[in-house]
């Protein structure tokens, strides 16, 4: 009689390696020790992590994906790889699309316990790798769609500032840490606090960076300006950004104290979270007004040139409109957010 | 006023499965229950993970870490409960199945709950 084949007990560690690389961070710890736990053989480890991925990625996506902020973003790329002669829509959606893809599946196996560096430098291969593979393909499909330069370099720039907003958001999402009526220690608690902090600090510095670089580029664009129509209107363009950097730093969420019980810490966290809402739902007041006018006198001196035509101003006007709205239905979505995550604080008891 | 979120029909069984294995709920003792509900039919491993994330960020099951264990390669369960909101979701789309059950007794007689046994629906005798 021939021996019973013996039952390994555990997945080779090839498969285990490739399952490990393919399951999101996020999910990563408890999706493998339930795949140990059912494990038969090797092939079935395989079949069923390959049947769980697609689930997975999905939930992480719906998770980690906010549909405003990538409209947006679309927004910002498709524009920005469009500037060139020539058929711009296709030339310029391609990239844009691949590049947008990279952002979401980089956001899917986004690893919290990495350094902000080793996030960016992924960011930014990803991105490389997304545009470089869309690239060739148009080259050997399409090559009369490839980027042109001026496309290449201001694309690039784009993706290069898209990446440092990454960088200026949560690294963790509040829901998988403080949700409704959980119990919290001190620890945790402060631990949130802390993020909170980090949080609106880093994106504070985001909007302080573009707030000077807009400020400069309207003060230096100011010398080269070819009419007082323009100048006025890059002068306000400078004008409201300094007023939102201003405003942004009067406002700015406080220290978050680390020596208080959990009580006192809740109620100041509170507080803070509570400004903070409330600056999200008026910032059409300071933030979307100040900045508007100085882009909207430029159209009006652009649209009173001979040879302009509507259809090009109605286009301007149009990207403007979008982007606002984007830019204000995403802040109001971060404001609701937040109201929850103020709700949820409230249920929130302290566990010894 | 927002309205309060609703349970789907694999929801509905994802959570009476969580429920009902009490304090032993995760990913693989949840798959197994659901299938044991769904029987004969079968259940991807990952449609649960996804369906339980979507009942968290509902705030109708909460999830938590447990301590690593050896025959899971020193990795730790997903334990999962089910909340308040959760309960009574449940409770509501229970109560609406059950409507629907009964007027089904009514339209076919006890013959609903015996497939294989002929029955004529009350509307067409």
């Amino acid at each position: 009689v021939a021996p019973e084949p013996k039952m390994e007990a555990r997945p080779p560690a090839l498969a285990d390696a490739i399952v490990r690389a393919l399951i999101p961070p996020a999910c990563r710890e408890a999706v493998i020790g339930d795949l140990w736990e059912r494990y038969t053989s090797p092939a079935a480890y395989l079949g069923d992590a390959l049947r769980a991925l697609p689930f997975l990625i999905a939930s992480r996506i719906r998770r980690t994906t906010n549909a405003l902020m990538l409209a947006m973003a679309f927004l910002i790329l498709f524009v920005s790889f469009g500037p060139s002669p020539g058929p711009a829509f296709p030339r310029a959606l391609v990239p844009a699309v691949a590049v947008l893809a990279a952002f979401v599946l980089r956001d899917v196996y986004r690893d919290v316990s990495r350094s902000i560096a080793r996030r960016a430098t992924g960011d930014a291969v990803a991105v490389l790798i997304a545009a470089a593979v869309a690239e060739t393909a148009l080259a050997v499909t399409r090559p009369e769609l490839l980027l042109t330069r001026a496309g290449i370099l201001t694309g690039s720039l784009t993706c290069l500032a898209l990446i440092a907003g990454r960088l200026a958001g949560p690294r963790t999402e509040w829901r998988e840490s403080l949700a409704g009526g959980t119990a919290l220690t001190l620890d945790q608690l402060r631990s949130e606090m802390s993020e909170a902090e980090g949080s609106a600090r880093r994106t504070r510095l985001a909007e302080t960076g573009a707030g000077v670089l807009v400020i400069a580029g309207g003060l230096a664009g100011m010398w080269f300006a070819p009419d007082s129509v323009a100048k006025i209107g890059l002068a306000l363009m400078a004008a409201g950004a300094a007023f939102v950097v201003a405003y942004l730093h009067r406002h700015a969420m406080p220290a978050m104290p680390m020596d208080l019980d959990f009580e006192s810490s809740r109620a100041v966290f509170r507080d803070a979270l509570v400004r903070g809402e409330r600056l999200l739902r008026t910032v059409w007041l300071w933030y979307l007004l100040p900045l508007l006018a100085g882009p909207l006198v430029l159209i009006v001196g652009l649209s009173a040139k001979p040879g302009r035509s509507p259809v090009q101003v109605a286009a301007f006007l149009l990207v403007v409109g979008i982007l606002t709205a984007l830019v204000a239905g995403m802040n109001m979505r971060v404001a609701r957010s937040l109201a929850r995550r103020i709700a949820a604080l409230d249920q929130t008891h302290e566990r010894k | 006023m927002a309205q309060a979120p609703t349970v789907g029909q694999f929801e509905q069984y994802v959570l009476t499965a969580v429920m009902t294995l009490h304090g032993q709920a995760y990913g693989v003792t949840i798959h197994a229950k659901v299938t044991e509900f769904i029987s004969p039919r079968d259940v991807s491993l990952g449609a649960v993970y996804a369906t339980l994330d979507r009942l968290e960020d509902k705030g109708f099951v909460a999830s938590w870490m447990s301590d690593p264990t050896p025959e899971r390669g020193g990795r730790a369960k997903r334990h999962f409960k089910v909340e308040a909101a959760g309960e009574r979701a449940l409770r509501e789309s229970a109560v609406a199945a059950k409507r629907v059950v009964d007027h089904l007794e009514q339209l076919w007689g006890g013959g609903a709950w015996h497939p294989s046994r002929k029955w004529k629906p009350a509307r067409l005798r």
